[in-house]
């Protein structure tokens, strides 16, 4: 079996047993310097091209891209945040109006239809109603723009009546709003919750008035 | 042919029995059946009322052969399942009735017809918002169970169709 062999060298041993701490330079037997300390060095980073070989210099300059990269980070991610916000509602927003556009698309849609429309003898809608139903789509749009800011926006079903009316129907929340036109009036039914059979009340109004249960409705 | 139980001629239909209603596709909202399904007015003559056919008394598929209602709503009409009880549990008081009625225009079938009717008796603007009521209440049953056309699965669409 081999057998390690230690060879004992008086002359280095004393070295060995001062060794520590030993500052540059040359270890005996070796052709290199050796910088050793005891004491912890913070780590540094260096600019590139700047701050070579001083300590100081290395440390001020870590601290100021240390700075200048948290700024910039943060800056970025401000930035971005609000680009984002920015973007968000401008897409909410055109969704909405691209929203109530429809709605009135389907009122024309809705204003050409013939007598007997559906087979079963159903009237057409006259003009006046469409008139009305028109003002009653802005002032809505007008409301919940206001009330629900246009982030969350509370649109209503639109189909005609059989009997010539134009109905707008809106579920928000628990509450039902149904708004149904016929010539210059609005019947409006409001029922404040889904499972509840029971309306709270019939209202025949003239458009102007059909603001406040939008509102109601919006609250 | 379903299997025949006793409706009395002009009576009521026992509250057990099942009507079905042919839902008019202009009448579809978002492929639900709408208010336009159930129209009820105060104006209307006290025999009129909402056409339906008793499901004991004719099956589906008999109901979508009848030829006035192909006219309408075409071959395999969609049709809503609702049950008697239900229809009438909210206005039994009101004067609601669901009425075995012989219609002419069902041929064959005329004895399974019946109308729901007695709403005529709501008088007023309250009696008008007690039919509003009625009707969202019949919107709903029809949105239980629904046939779609050309389908003989009811499907429960009872959902809110509506943007918020």
């Amino acid at each position: 079996m081999a057998t390690a062999e230690v060879i004992h060298d008086p002359s280095t041993s004393a070295i060995t047993e001062a060794a520590i701490p030993l500052l540059v330079r040359n270890v005996p037997g070796s052709t290199q310097g050796y910088e050793i300390s005891s004491e912890a060095q913070t780590p540094v980073f260096f600019a590139p091209g700047s701050g070579f070989g001083l300590g100081v210099t290395v440390h001020l300059a870590g601290s100021i891209w240390r700075d200048l990269f948290r700024e910039t980070v943060s800056g970025f991610y401000t930035s971005v945040a609000k680009n984002y916000m920015s973007w968000f509602i401008d897409v909410t927003e055109r969704k909405s109006s691209v929203a109530w556009d429809r709605l009135n698309l389907e009122l024309m849609r809705a204003a050409s239809l013939q007598p007997n429309w559906d087979g079963e003898g159903a009237e057409p809608i006259p003009p006046n109603a469409v008139t009305t139903a028109s003002i009653l789509l802005s002032i809505a749009k007008n409301s919940t723009e206001q009330l629900a800011g246009g982030s969350t926006p509370s649109l209503p079903s639109l189909f005609p009546s059989v009997d010539g009316g134009i109905t707008l129907k809106w579920i928000r929340g628990t509450k039902e709003l149904k708004c149904t036109v016929f010539g210059n009036t609005v019947e409006v039914v409001r029922w404040r919750s889904l499972d509840a059979y029971e309306s709270e009340g019939l209202w025949e109004v003239p458009v102007q008035e059909v603001g406040e249960h939008v509102e109601w409705l919006l609250r | 042919m379903a299997a025949s139980v006793s409706v009395e001629r002009g009576g009521s239909v026992p509250p057990e029995n099942k009507i079905y209603r042919a839902m008019n596709p202009n009448h579809l909202q978002s492929g639900l059946p709408s208010d336009n399904h159930f129209v009820m007015r105060q104006n209307h003559a006290p025999d009129d009322g909402v056409s339906t056919g008793i499901s004991s008394l004719i099956q589906l598929a008999e109901l979508r052969s009848i030829p006035a209602i192909v006219k309408i709503c075409g071959e395999s009409c969609g049709a809503a399942e609702l049950l008697v009880s239900e229809v009438l549990a909210p206005v039994a008081l009101l004067g609601i009735s669901v009425l075995q009625q012989d219609s002419s225009d069902w041929g064959s079938f005329a004895g399974a017809h019946a109308v729901i009717t007695g709403y005529q008796g709501l008088k007023g603007n309250d009696g008008r918002r007690k039919i509003r009521d009625f009707q969202r209440h019949l919107v709903k049953l029809a949105r239980k169970a629904y046939f779609p056309q050309g389908s003989n699965t009811a499907f429960s669409m009872d959902v809110v169709p509506f943007s918020e």
